[in-house]
């Protein structure tokens, strides 16, 4: 899973750690999932998009990798 | 999403306070020839027997060493209380390394257990089984703070 929360970041000019306190979290959190280290839970990433004011699937997103390969 | 089963974060340092006087107990005896503590002490026993010794007691009060026990008791309880204390700030990310840290040390320490049983015989065997209960906290510690610690250090290294 992808997301765009670093371009989000930038656009409402908001630093990691002030995400990570408005959300409850660490800042080593919103830099993992920044990463791509961790997939936060469905609570965190609809939080996260409460703070962007964006529906959830505008910042987070599936990859072809996510899903499993097709057996033909 | 609360993980309830974990202590206050001020345990974890009382855990470390404790860890230190169970080592600092054993080594105090080693270094200045004398020990702490009377070692002989009048203790409730639940079963006992020595072997060499046409000896057994059941459900009763009789002088023991507690020199073993005390480190024991003082060492897992510290490292109980370090192990099951919240961080400062417990999120989602710290529980998700606390599990993987959890899987790793449980499964580290029955691989390092079937190991010497496998090539561990007679009284040594004994010790064995005894230190055997650390390495599921060693392990635990080691690899939560290791994991901790790398990701507070990508979080230094990455731009905000």
């Amino acid at each position: 899973m992808n997301n765009k929360i670093k371009i989000e970041r930038a656009v409402n000019n908001i630093t990691q750690d002030q995400l990570a306190q408005l959300v409850s979290v660490t800042r080593q959190t919103i830099n993992a999932i920044e990463l791509k280290k961790f997939v936060p839970s469905t609570v965190l990433a609809l939080k996260i998009c409460k703070v962007f004011n964006k529906p959830v699937e505008e910042v987070f997103f599936l990859e072809d990798e996510d899903f499993p390969t097709q057996i033909n | 999403m609360g993980t309830t089963l974990l202590f206050h974060n001020r345990f974890k340092k009382i855990g470390w306070i404790l860890i230190l006087i169970s080592i600092g107990f054993q080594l105090y005896p080693m270094i200045f020839k004398k020990y702490l503590i009377t070692r002989y002490v009048y203790v409730p026993v639940l079963f006992s027997n020595y072997m060499f010794k046409n000896f057994r007691e059941t459900f009763s009060i009789h002088p023991h060493d507690i020199d073993l026990t005390v480190f024991l008791t003082l060492s897992i309880l510290g490292c109980l209380l370090v192990i099951f204390s919240k961080e400062k700030i417990e999120d989602e990310l710290v529980s998700n390394i606390r599990l993987t840290s959890l899987i790793w040390s449980v499964l580290i320490s029955y691989m390092l257990f079937l190991i010497l049983t496998m090539t561990i015989y007679g009284t040594t065997y004994l010790l064995v089984c005894i230190f055997n209960i650390y390495t599921i906290p060693l392990v635990y510690l080691i690899r939560f703070n290791f994991l901790l610690y790398k990701n507070s250090f990508y979080t230094r290294t990455d731009e905000q």
